[in-house]
């Protein structure tokens, strides 16, 4: 099963966030600092190291890396 | 041998603000420059038709070069907003600008990928018909289709024309080529109705994995290494892409160019506008050309500098 702890090394691979240091798992993206487009390379990121590929259903319900992680368990 | 000998283009004189829509779309100027890309959007004036415009490149053409229509020999259109659905727009523009009745004039249905498949389908249709000058127009007004309250779409894109001359003189020669589609994923940007809709995640996911392997293959098609290319153009979907590409790819950011701040994406004038000033540019004797877009599809070519 996909940790919240794999969502995030994945996020701080993706390179989008300056200081991971400073990003708080518990709120959204968008209340991290992060833009759309930057959201973009997260599904992307998220996308290409674990091999899955999200529907536009299930990418509008995932603004948090908790979504993330039900959005996989779900599946 | 035939290749490019001039470019010329039209960009409409109005400008429309991106900046006094921040507020609505709550995006900052940051967002904007360094994400977008897009300050400004050049956009055509209310009435003025795709053949206003592609007409209006092609008598730049005319003026900058000297040629005269009669010496052009094949006229090929690429948009997909023309006038009406017929006749084609290439056909208005070849009446209006008085070419020869022996000029083959015809359109091509292709967005942001359609100026490198323009280039090779009218330097291959001269080659095989043994035709001498023939010009390649882009005209793809998406002010047509934008509903301007849609804040994936209206930030983004902007007018613009473009007309390149291919003859037996050549500045550039163009090839190898390769191209490519995905049309199962031809929803993620479409017409529905009359008005653009655009998946963003979707074509930027697109973009950032089809194109760097389109790029490796031309580059080995070509037998070259990528730090042999002087110079980089890809269409300007957004300074993000742009940017991600050249991350993705490998490259040296300052040999990838960028030109979108105050025109916008203009679809398949984007490469074109881009070469304009390349081709002053007698440093980059070796260039690599890459749209993608509509369709989904891609195409990507070489070129080289000849003659000076």
């Amino acid at each position: 099963m996909v940790t919240s702890e794999k969502i995030v090394e994945i996020i701080a691979s993706s390179g989008v966030v300056a200081d991971m240091g400073k990003f708080q798992v518990d709120k959204n993206f968008k209340e991290n600092g992060i833009d759309s487009l930057d959201v973009y390379s997260i599904f992307l990121a998220v996308e290409e190291q674990l091999g899955v590929k999200f529907s536009e259903e299930e990418a509008a319900r995932i603004n948090t890396v908790a979504a993330f992680v039900e959005a996989l368990k779900a599946r | 041998m035939l290749g490019i000998e001039a470019i010329a283009s039209y960009i409409p004189a109005q400008r429309v603000s991106n900046r006094e829509r921040m507020a609505q779309f709550e995006v900052d100027e940051a967002f904007l420059r360094g994400k977008i890309g897009v300050l400004n959007r050049a956009q055509k004036a209310a009435g003025e038709e795709t053949s206003d415009m592609a007409l209006a490149a092609l008598q730049r053409l005319l003026a900058e070069t000297g040629l005269a229509p009669e010496e052009i020999q094949a006229l090929i259109v690429v948009t997909q907003n023309p006038d009406s659905n017929l006749p084609h727009v290439s056909a208005l523009v070849h009446g209006r600008a008085k070419l020869p009745p022996a000029c083959a004039a015809f359109d091509i249905s292709l967005g942001c990928s359609g100026y490198v498949y323009g280039l090779s389908v009218l330097q291959s249709f001269m080659a095989a018909n043994g035709l001498a000058r023939g010009v390649l127009i882009t005209c793809d007004p998406y002010s047509k289709v934008i509903d301007p309250e849609d804040k994936n779409t209206v930030l983004l894109f902007g007018d613009a024309a473009t007309a390149t001359l291919l003859g037996p003189s050549p500045r550039l020669v163009c090839g190898p080529f390769e191209f490519g589609t995905q049309g199962e994923m031809a929803d993620a940007l479409a017409c529905r109705e009359g008005v653009l809709h655009m998946n963003g995640r979707e074509v930027f996911t697109f973009a950032v994995t089809a194109v760097p392997k389109n790029i490796d293959k031309l580059l080995v098609k070509a037998g070259l290494e990528k730090d042999a290319v002087d110079s980089y153009l890809f269409h300007q979907g957004s300074r993000y892409i742009v940017e991600m590409l050249t991350k993705r790819i490998g490259l040296e950011r300052d040999k990838v160019r960028m030109d979108i701040e105050e025109t916008g994406n203009t679809v398949s004038s984007s490469i074109p506008l881009l070469l304009v000033r390349e081709l002053e540019n007698r440093s980059a004797k070796l260039l690599v050309l890459c749209g993608f877009g509509v369709g989904l599809s891609w195409a990507s070519c070489v070129c080289r500098r000849v003659g000076d």
